[in-house]
């Protein structure tokens, strides 16, 4: 009876201890219980009979304790979780055991729009097939030593993975043996963006790059829905008769007859073609192409003979022609900046300093004689580092006159209006993502935030003309296009759906291009959950703030912003990460979706009523394939990546950075690897993944490094990540070569 | 060092655990009593209880820049810590001679938070940057898997009459 009696008092005291305690942890439960057992024996020492019980009154007594601290414990349970690390423990055991359990292949995205790679990790095969499902296309890895295996993957070459929209059963074949791995297969819906009209205003042309597909619309509807080549990114008129296509995968620009569809003629220019712009005075067109090395290039226009290029030095974003055919404004991301080049010869040279603009250009137009731009940036800082107000987001226009090569204004664009709930919302104008500037100083500025087009004027005093879209499926508008009858034609990405407006701002026609919600909820539940993440993604918060507004298009808006803490952090990029659990620097979000909690909780939420956002979300993210690597396409030295390999493994990168993924999933004190960091708000960080390193710039905790070598050569004097201090300037650069390769 | 002095007093752990359940199931096969089970957990405890030491030293020194504050802030760091400190009282208090001069009246609610400092040690592993989770839950499995064993009557029951 005393050997129960001691261990129930024990416990019973333990448990009354640890309850009146305000933090709930297992610390203090163990000190509780050694608190009771100190005092416990105490007792049975000097007055042993005090401790004893019969077997009855001992279980009255717990139970009367236990109820109690039961019910405290399911109060600060999911506390105590997140406290002791717990919380979604067996989400990311599950994710760290996937890369473990050799052979493994990383990312597990399947992507049916893109050129990929995958990596293997198969410790001492020799030959290495990856079977995309039961009958899916069969893959030949390539070895490229330690262990490691590369697979290229090119959807439209080796066709889809099976299913091509799922959960897909891999094997990988190791020396004849087959082991089952699970992936998860994506196909995205068609995606309508970037609506251009023609130079006479009775027809539109929109693309869609995840279905390679280009659509031309004109008032009556739909004209032409046509297969394009591999990845298109921009369509133009070249005239009322002629659109030219660019494309990021395929390495031609290709121009089709608007009329009937017909494909007229194709140039190679070299894959990463971004976006275009067409002089129609001059009859020429400006190409800004990305890749290893960026350029802008000048080409006539009816069949693409080059004219002039330069090499930029950062890749190009947005291109418009000034105010003659011999001027080019580009925007950049990095930096946040406007370019002006002129032509000189069959050069192009960047005759003034670079406009800053603080944050990049979300989207631009010009002025139909490309005197005036009109660019959306979700702040604006000409001199000095940008705002450092927490989250600070502050959609605007800002207007440059490109002559004088200077902003002449801006326009803030988020406002309230009589519909707000709540004080303090801002419910119109988040978020512009398409504009277009017409005749006579009108602007139509669509607002892929708050669902709604404007009508507005130069003049800075008239208020726009505002119409809603909220009835219509043309969520999260991307493109504009101001058409000859007076109405408008939006495109939502989203949704799939191109719409045709009356000047009055009546839905004439729903040009649907993928299937509307209903039917996704009964052929693919799987694409209505993205579809409503991706919705979610561009919507704003009653704060004006939505996850694109940092986050471009998945991406990285390349800014360093203050979230919470005492400095600013670069923002990362949103793409490539499945299977990557957990999340954020410090990696303490376990789920993607957990972060909603951010757009409910520290923005206040969405103005819209939608259900399934977090799982929606979730499901959006992690569906979002890393950017395709320049040498993926261009061309790789081999023999200098395996030098690179086998760096890397000397100085022993994959300790942490571990194959296949290159990460292992796992959070270090932040001191521990970089003694000299200073004013971090967390004090642990995450192991990144290093697939797709190539276009993530600045790198390191707080993207203190702005290129690979400085991550080693400047902000590790501490030696602490990797044994990197006694390579040579020539086995770095063979490391920074492989590093950009992933 | 640092990782294989870790895993050692993980293994030693999980064997003084499991040293019990092993012995019962031994005896039960033979009907006799478990030769110097106590003696296998006792050794194997005080192993694990050394090891962690070592881990915890070398850690502490190396990776964590002798900080003890943030060997208490981390979730993962704590739990080894924790797990570290029931070890170490442990093995002051496995000493018969020490338990007697404290007057220790109550040795086996003590001891068995052996279980404790085992499922702590498993947080540990599992937060841990540098473990392999797989490593750690089959070992988890196989402890399990012994400690199933308790289900077997004590070894000095009789066998049954024909």
């Amino acid at each position: 009876m005393e050997r129960s009696a001691t261990q129930t008092w024990i416990v019973v005291l333990a448990l009354v201890l640890w309850a009146a305690y305000p933090e709930p942890s297992i610390g203090a439960a163990l000190a509780a219980y050694a608190l009771a057992w100190l005092g416990v024996n105490v007792l049975a020492v000097l007055r042993p009979r005090v401790l004893e019980l019969t077997r009855g009154r001992a279980a009255v007594l717990v139970l009367l304790v236990a109820l109690p601290a039961l019910s405290q414990a399911t109060r600060v349970g999911s506390r105590l979780l997140g406290r002791e690390g717990l919380e979604g423990l067996e989400h990311l055991s599950a994710a760290r055991i996937r890369l473990e359990r050799t052979p493994s292949i990383a990312p597990p995205l399947v992507a049916a729009d893109r050129p990929q790679t995958f990596y293997v990790h198969a410790p001492g095969a020799r030959e290495v097939f990856v079977r995309l499902g039961p009958r899916g296309p069969r893959l030949e890895a390539r070895a490229l030593g330690e262990g490691l295996f590369r697979v290229l993957y090119d959807p439209r070459a080796d066709g889809l993975a099976d299913p091509p929209d799922g959960d897909v059963q891999v094997a990988i074949e190791l020396d004849g043996h087959a082991h089952e791995r699970r992936m998860s297969a994506v196909r995205p819906l068609p995606h309508p963006r970037g609506l251009a009209a023609a130079p006479d205003g009775r027809a539109a042309v929109a693309l869609s790059e995840e279905t390679d597909e280009v659509f031309v619309l004109d008032e009556a509807g739909l004209r032409h829905r046509l297969a394009t080549e591999d990845g298109p990114t921009d369509a133009r008129f070249v005239d009322s008769e002629t659109v030219v296509v660019s494309h990021r995968y395929a390495d031609a620009l290709t121009w089709l007859d608007a009329r009937d569809g017909r494909v007229l003629r194709r140039r190679t220019v070299g894959p990463f073609g971004l976006r275009l712009a067409v002089h129609h005075g001059a009859s020429l067109l400006a190409l800004g192409q990305g890749g290893a090395r960026p350029r802008l290039l000048l080409l006539e226009a009816r069949d693409g003979r080059p004219r002039a290029e330069v090499e930029t030095g950062f890749e190009p974003d947005h291109v418009t022609f000034g105010p003659d055919a011999e001027t080019v404004v580009v925007s950049s991301v990095r930096p946040p900046a406007l370019h002006r080049f002129r032509r000189t010869g069959d050069g192009l040279e960047e005759d003034r300093p670079p406009l800053w603009l603080g944050r990049p250009a979300v989207t631009l137009a010009a002025s139909p004689d490309g005197a005036v731009l009109v660019v959306a940036v979700t702040d604006y800082q000409a001199d000095g580092p940008p705002h450092l107000g927490n989250h600070f987001v502050q959609d605007q226009l800002v207007i440059v006159d490109v002559e004088r090569w200077a902003v002449t204004g801006t326009r803030l664009t988020a406002r309230r209006s009589s519909r707000q709930t709540n004080p303090g919302n801002l419910d119109r104008g988040g978020s512009p993502m398409g504009i277009q500037l017409g005749a006579g100083g009108t602007w139509l500025v669509a607002f892929a935030g708050t669902d709604e087009v404007w009508r507005w004027s130069d003049a800075p005093d008239v208020p726009p003309v505002v119409y809603p879209l909220d009835a219509h499926p043309l969520a999260a508008p991307h493109g504009v296009a101001a058409l000859a009858d007076g109405g408008f034609a939006v495109s939502s990405p989203a949704d799939g759906a191109i719409g045709l407006f009356s000047t009055e701002g009546a839905l004439r026609q729903l040009v649907r291009l993928a299937p509307d919600d209903a039917a996704l909820r009964r052929t693919n539940p799987r694409a209505r959950e993205r579809r409503i993440g991706e919705r979610s993604f561009y919507e704003s918060t009653r704060a004006g703030i939505s996850c694109q507004s940092c986050h471009l298009h998945g991406g990285s808006d390349g800014a360093r912003h203050n979230i919470g803490g005492a400095t600013r952090v670069a923002t990362l990029d949103a793409r490539g990460l499945m299977g990557t659990p957990p999340y954020l620097r410090d990696g303490g979000y376990v789920r993607l979706g957990s972060l909603h909690e951010l757009a409910t909780s520290l923005y206040r939420g969405y103005l819209r009523p939608q259900r399934g956002r977090r799982a929606g979300l979730e499901r959006f993210l992690e569906a979002q394939p890393r950017p395709v690597s320049p040498r993926r396409l261009e061309g790789r030295d081999e023999a200098r990546e395996r030098r690179g390999l086998s760096v890397f493994v000397r100085a022993r990168c994959p300790l942490c950075h571990a194959f296949p993924a290159f990460t292992n999933l796992g959070q270090h004190p932040v001191r521990s690897l970089f003694p000299d960091a200073q004013d971090l708000a967390d004090p642990e960080v995450d192991t990144p993944s290093l697939l797709g390193l190539h276009g993530s710039a600045p790198y390191l905790l707080d993207g203190r490094a702005e290129t690979l070598e400085e991550v080693f050569r400047v902000h590790d004097p501490a030696h602490r990540h990797g044994d990197t201090a006694a390579l040579s300037d020539a086995e770095l650069g063979d490391l920074v070569h492989f590093l950009e390769d992933l | 060092m640092t990782r294989a002095s870790g895993w050692g007093a993980l293994v030693a752990l999980a064997a003084s655990l499991s040293a019990s359940p092993l012995g019962r199931a031994l005896a039960y096969r033979t009907h006799r009593a478990g030769p110097h089970v106590a003696a296998f957990r006792r050794a194997l405890g005080l192993t694990a209880a050394a090891l962690a030491t070592v881990h915890g030293a070398l850690a502490l020194g190396t990776y964590l820049d002798a900080e003890v504050e943030l060997a208490w802030e981390l979730a993962w760091t704590r739990a080894g810590l924790l797990a570290w400190l029931i070890l170490a009282a442990l093995a002051v208090t496995s000493s018969t001679r020490l338990v007697r001069l404290a007057r220790v009246r109550a040795w086996k609610p003590l001891h068995r938070l052996a279980y404790v400092a085992g499922l702590l040690a498993l947080q540990h592993v599992l937060l841990a940057p540098l473990a392999s989770r797989g490593a750690a839950l089959a070992l988890l499995g196989a402890t399990l898997a012994l400690g199933a064993l308790r289900a077997l009557p004590r070894p000095d029951a009789a066998p049954p009459e024909p």
